[in-house]
C-alpha cells in the first residue's frame, strides 16, 4: 500500500511541475524578401467564406506586400446565389480547386502550395493561415521576380513580362514552372454569410482567368544564379457584357509566381503582383 | 524515418517468429508453442458518376473510377510475448477525405508486448483508454479512417490483486506518421468489495491524469497566430503543457449500477468556433482561439430485473476540446472520447440524423427503458435531449419499439421515432438557409424463418419531414440461405422532396430520386465476401459518436473480411 501512495504522489508531482509560460509578442513582420502566395478557395455560396475574407484583410494589413492573395471560385459552393449578378466560376479556378486538394472545406487557403503537417495542401481554418505565412517568410529566398505590364487602353491589349532572377541554380530537372493570373478587385455582388446574405459584398482578388495554363507553364531551361530570364505573355482584357461592372482595367491586377511541379511537390518559390493601371 | 522503424519492426517480428520452433501457422497450439492470428479486411469501390444524385466533382467519379482500402493484421503470441503488425493500403481512397482521393500504403501499426508477471510492457502503437475515455482514448474506427493510437510505450503494473497502475507516453499516430506533440499519462484503477456476501456492494474507483506537451512547432504556430490578436482578444501567455484529471467510480449493488466520472482540463488554448474575433479593420468574425479551462461530468444510473431495465444518463461538457495540436479541426488529432448521448440506431432512416458529440458546450440527458410485457412480447423506449449549456436546442429523440417473437417461426419489431436535429450546428450548414430538421419515422422489421436454413427479412420505414431532402420511404428484403448466402435488395426513395432547400445542389433539388442497393453476401467459416451495387444519398456517417458528412455515393462495393 505504501508503494501505491508513493506512485500516486509521484503522479501528482509529475503533473504539477511549474513551467515557464510562453509570452505572446506583438506582431512583427519577419524580415524577408520572399513574397508568399495565398490561394484562397472560396465561393459566393459558401457561408463561412466571409471569415476567410476577413482573415485575408487582416493578413494584408499586417504583412502588406509580403503576401499576394488570390480568390479561387472553383466548383464547390461557388455556384451563384439567387441574389448574385455575376458568376465568378471559370475553368482555371475549377482546375486549381482540384489541384490544391486535399482540403476539408471552404474557406481553405493554400500557402505557397506547401503541404502541412496534417497532410493538407489547403488549410480550412483561417485562424491559422498567418502561421504558415510566417513559416514561408522565414525560408530561404531563392528567386526574385519582377513584373512589367503594358496596357493599351484602346485595344485593351495587355503585355506582360516576368523577369526571373534566380538566387541559386535550378536545373531543368527541378521542373520550375511559371503561372500568370489575372485577378479583379472591387466587384460588388452578393455573398452568402452565416447569418444573412450580404448583397453588396466587395469581392477582391477574384481569379478571372489565367494567361498560362492553370497548373503553370514549364520554364524548360536551366536557371543560373543571378542570370535574369524574361518570359513574355499577352492577354486582351475582354469587354464586359452591357450593364456589367466587370473587367474594369483600373481594378485588374496581374499576379505571377514561379513554382515547382514535381510529383506531389508544388512549392511556390516567389510571387509578385502589379496593377495594370497604376 | 517511420518507414525505417516500421521495416525494422517487421524484421524483428519475423525474426521472433522464426526463433520459436514450435510456432503454428495459424491458431493456438496447445503444446505450448506460439500462435499466429489476425484479420484481413478490404473494400474495393467502383465509382459510377451520377449527376442526378450529386456523385460528381470528386476525382474518383471524374477520372479514377476505382478505389480500394485494405488492412491486414498479423499477431503472434509466444508465451509471455505478443507482437503484432498491421499493413494498411489506400489506393484512390475516399476514406481520408470523402471529397478527395488518398493513396498510400505501408505499416500502419505495430507493437510488441511482454508479460513480466506483475508488470506488462508494450511498445509501439497503443490502444487504450482512461476511465470512459473522457481524458484519453486511443482507438480505431475504420469507416472514418480514424486511428489515433499512441505511438510510444505503456506499462501496466499490478499493485495488488485489486489495484492496477497504468502509465504511458508517446505521440499520436496520424496516417503513416505521428504528430509532434508528446502525450503522457497514467491511471490507477481499483476494485473494492463491501457489504455482505449475499448482497455485495462493488466499487471500481479510478483516477487518471493525462498531459500533452506542445511541440516547438505547435508552440510557434500559436505564437504566430495569437500575435495577430488585438484588444480584448489578445492572449498574453500560454503554457507548453496541458493537464487533464479524471476521477471515476463504478458502483454495483444488487440490481443497481451507477457510474460517475468528473474530469477537469487545465487552461489551454483552443479554437472556439462560437467566440467572436475582432479583426484589425474592425470586422467581427466567428472563430477565435481562447485560453480557458474545461470540464466534463458524466453519469449513468441503471436498474435491471428480468422484467424491466432502466438506464438514465446525464452529461455536461464545457470547453473540453483536447487535441494533440489545438489548431487541428474536425476529426483530426482528437485525444479523448466523450460518450455520445443518443441511441445508436441501426435502421437506415432512423439513423439518418445522428448528433456528433459537442466538446465546447453540451448539456445532455438520455433515458432507456426496456420491458418484458409477456413471454413473447417486449418493448423499448428511449429518449435523448441535447442542448448547449446556454439552453439552445441541439437534438431531441423519442424512440420506441415493441418486439413480438412467435416461437422460432417469426419475429416482428415495430415502432416509431421522433427527432429534432439542429442541422446547421451538426453539419456546419448556414443558419440562413438551414431549418432544424423534425422527423417522424414509423418502421417495422419482420423476420420469417421459412425452414431451419432459409429465412426472409423485410424492413420498411417512412420518414416524414419537411426539411432537408424532404420525406423518404425505405424498404429492404433480405433472403438468408444458411450457412453461406444472403441476398438483399433495398431502395430509398425521396417520396416528397423538399423543393426549397438551397443547400441541395440546384440540379437535384426537388427531384424524386430512387437510391437502390442490390447485394449478395457469401460467408464461409471466418471469411465473408460481399458485393453490392449502391446508390446512397449524402448524409452524416457516425461511428462511436464520431461523425462526418459524407457525399452521395454511386457505384459498386466489394468487401472481404477474414479472421484467422
Amino acid at each position: 500500500m505504501k508503494n501505491t501512495l508513493y506512485l500516486f504522489v509521484a503522479m501528482i508531482m509529475f503533473s504539477s511541475c511549474e513551467e515557464q509560460l510562453v509570452m505572446v509578442p506583438e506582431f512583427e513582420l519577419p524580415a524577408s524578401d520572399r513574397v508568399v502566395l495565398l490561394e484562397e478557395l472560396t465561393g459566393v455560396s459558401c457561408p463561412n467564406c466571409p471569415v476567410g475574407t476577413a482573415a485575408i484583410d487582416q493578413i494584408k494589413a499586417n504583412y502588406g506586400k509580403a503576401v499576394v492573395a488570390v480568390g479561387i471560385h472553383g466548383n464547390f459552393l461557388s455556384w451563384p446565389t439567387p441574389e448574385n449578378k455575376y458568376d465568378f466560376r471559370n475553368e482555371d479556378a475549377a482546375e486549381l480547386e482540384e489541384y490544391l486538394r486535399p482540403w476539408q472545406g471552404k474557406p481553405a487557403a493554400s500557402i505557397n502550395r506547401i503541404k502541412h503537417t496534417d497532410d493538407e495542401l489547403s488549410i480550412s481554418t483561417p485562424a491559422v493561415w498567418s502561421n504558415y505565412i510566417d513559416a514561408e517568410l522565414n525560408k530561404e529566398h531563392v528567386m526574385n521576380l519582377l513584373l512589367t505590364t503594358n496596357y493599351n487602353e484602346e485595344t485593351r491589349d495587355l503585355d506582360i513580362t516576368v523577369t526571373m532572377i534566380p538566387l541559386k541554380d535550378f536545373s531543368s530537372d527541378d521542373n520550375v514552372h511559371i503561372s500568370v493570373m489575372i485577378v479583379e478587385n472591387k466587384i460588388i455582388d452578393a455573398q452568402e454569410d452565416n447569418s444573412t446574405i450580404l448583397k453588396e459584398f466587395e469581392h477582391n482578388h477574384v481569379l478571372r482567368t489565367m494567361v498560362t495554363s492553370a497548373k503553370g507553364n514549364p520554364v524548360q531551361q536551366e536557371l543560373v544564379e543571378n542570370t535574369p530570364i524574361n518570359k513574355d505573355f499577352s492577354f486582351t482584357i475582354p469587354l464586359p457584357e452591357e450593364g456589367d461592372l466587370l473587367w474594369v482595367p483600373e481594378n485588374i491586377d496581374v499576379i505571377a509566381f514561379t513554382h515547382i511541379v514535381e510529383g506531389d511537390t508544388k512549392d511556390v518559390l516567389q510571387a509578385v503582383k502589379k496593377k495594370i493601371i497604376e | 524515418m517511420m518507414r525505417i522503424i516500421s521495416i525494422y519492426t517487421c524484421f524483428i517480428l519475423g525474426f521472433c517468429m522464426w526463433l520459436t520452433p514450435t510456432s503454428t501457422a495459424v491458431g493456438q497450439d496447445d503444446s505450448g508453442g506460439g500462435a499466429l492470428y489476425g484479420a484481413f479486411q478490404s473494400n474495393a469501390n467502383f465509382f459510377i458518376r451520377d449527376e442526378n444524385i450529386g456523385a460528381v466533382n470528386i476525382p474518383q467519379y471524374d477520372n479514377q473510377k476505382f478505389g480500394a482500402d485494405a488492412w491486414l493484421n498479423l499477431n503472434y503470441k509466444y508465451k509471455a510475448i505478443t507482437a503484432g503488425v498491421r499493413y494498411d493500403m489506400f489506393n484512390n481512397s475516399n476514406l481520408f477525405d470523402p471529397n478527395g482521393s488518398y493513396t498510400d500504403q505501408g505499416i500502419g501499426m505495430f507493437f510488441a508486448e511482454i508479460d513480466l508477471g506483475k508488470l506488462d510492457l508494450r511498445a509501439g502503437h497503443i490502444y487504450d483508454q482512461v476511465g470512459s475515455g473522457i481524458i484519453f482514448r486511443a482507438y480505431e474506427l475504420r469507416p472514418l479512417l480514424w486511428d489515433n493510437a499512441l505511438f510510444g510505450v505503456k506499462l501496466d503494473y499490478e499493485l495488488s490483486e485489486n489495484w492496477k497502475l497504468k502509465a504511458f507516453t508517446g505521440r499520436q499516430r496520424f496516417l503513416f506518421g505521428t504528430y509532434d506533440s508528446v502525450i503522457k499519462g497514467g491511471s490507477i484503477d481499483g476494485y473494492i468489495q463491501l457489504g455482505s456476501e449475499e448482497m455485495p456492494l462493488n466499487l471500481s474507483p479510478g483516477f487518471g491524469i493525462v498531459s500533452r506537451t506542445n511541440s516547438e512547432a505547435v508552440t510557434e504556430k500559436f505564437v504566430s497566430i495569437l500575435r495577430n490578436y488585438i484588444g480584448e482578444d489578445r492572449i498574453e501567455k500560454f503554457g507548453y503543457n496541458n493537464y487533464l484529471f479524471s476521477l471515476y467510480n463504478s458502483l454495483d449493488y444488487g440490481n443497481f449500477g451507477w457510474y460517475i466520472e468528473g474530469a477537469y482540463k487545465s487552461p489551454d488554448v483552443f479554437l472556439d468556433p462560437f467566440a467572436e474575433l475582432t479583426q484589425i479593420n474592425g470586422t467581427v468574425t466567428p472563430g477565435r482561439f481562447v485560453r480557458e479551462a474545461g470540464s466534463t461530468i458524466y453519469t449513468s444510473l441503471s436498474y435491471a430485473t428480468r422484467k424491466i431495465g432502466v438506464t438514465l444518463e446525464a452529461k455536461r461538457t464545457q470547453n473540453f476540446n483536447f487535441r494533440t495540436d489545438q489548431t487541428l479541426t474536425l476529426n483530426r488529432g482528437i485525444i479523448n472520447f466523450i460518450p455520445p448521448m443518443m441511441r445508436q440506431n441501426t435502421y437506415r432512416l432512423t439513423s439518418r440524423y445522428a448528433p456528433a458529440t459537442q466538446d465546447i458546450s453540451e448539456l445532455a440527458f438520455q433515458g432507456d427503458f426496456r420491458y418484458n410485457l409477456a413471454k413473447k412480447l417486449s418493448g423499448l423506449t428511449n429518449f435523448s435531449v441535447i442542448n448547449t449549456i446556454d439552453g439552445d436546442a441541439l437534438y431531441r429523440e423519442l424512440y420506441t419499439h415493441i418486439l413480438y417473437k412467435y416461437k422460432r417461426k417469426w419475429r416482428l419489431t415495430a415502432g416509431a421515432q421522433m427527432q429534432f436535429y439542429n442541422q446547421a450546428v451538426y453539419e456546419g450548414k448556414p443558419t440562413t438557409k438551414t431549418d432544424d430538421v423534425m422527423t417522424i419515422t414509423p418502421f417495422f422489421d419482420f423476420l420469417y424463418n421459412i425452414t431451419r436454413r432459409n429465412s426472409i427479412r423485410v424492413e420498411g420505414q417512412y420518414m416524414s419531414t419537411e426539411q432537408d431532402y424532404g420525406s423518404w420511404v425505405y424498404a429492404l428484403v433480405e433472403v438468408g440461405i444458411a450457412p453461406h448466402w444472403q441476398f438483399e435488395a433495398s431502395g430509398m426513395y425521396n417520396i416528397i422532396p423538399n423543393e426549397t432547400n438551397e443547400n441541395i445542389p440546384e440540379a437535384i433539388r426537388g427531384n424524386q430520386i430512387f437510391y437502390p442497393t442490390l447485394g449478395a453476401v457469401y460467408s464461409e467459416g471466418p471469411n465473408r465476401y460481399s458485393l453490392r451495387y449502391v446508390k446512397q444519398v449524402e448524409g452524416v456517417v457516425c461511428s462511436g459518436g464520431v461523425c462526418r458528412l459524407e457525399p452521395a455515393f454511386s457505384g459498386v462495393k466489394f468487401e472481404v473480411n477474414s479472421t484467422f
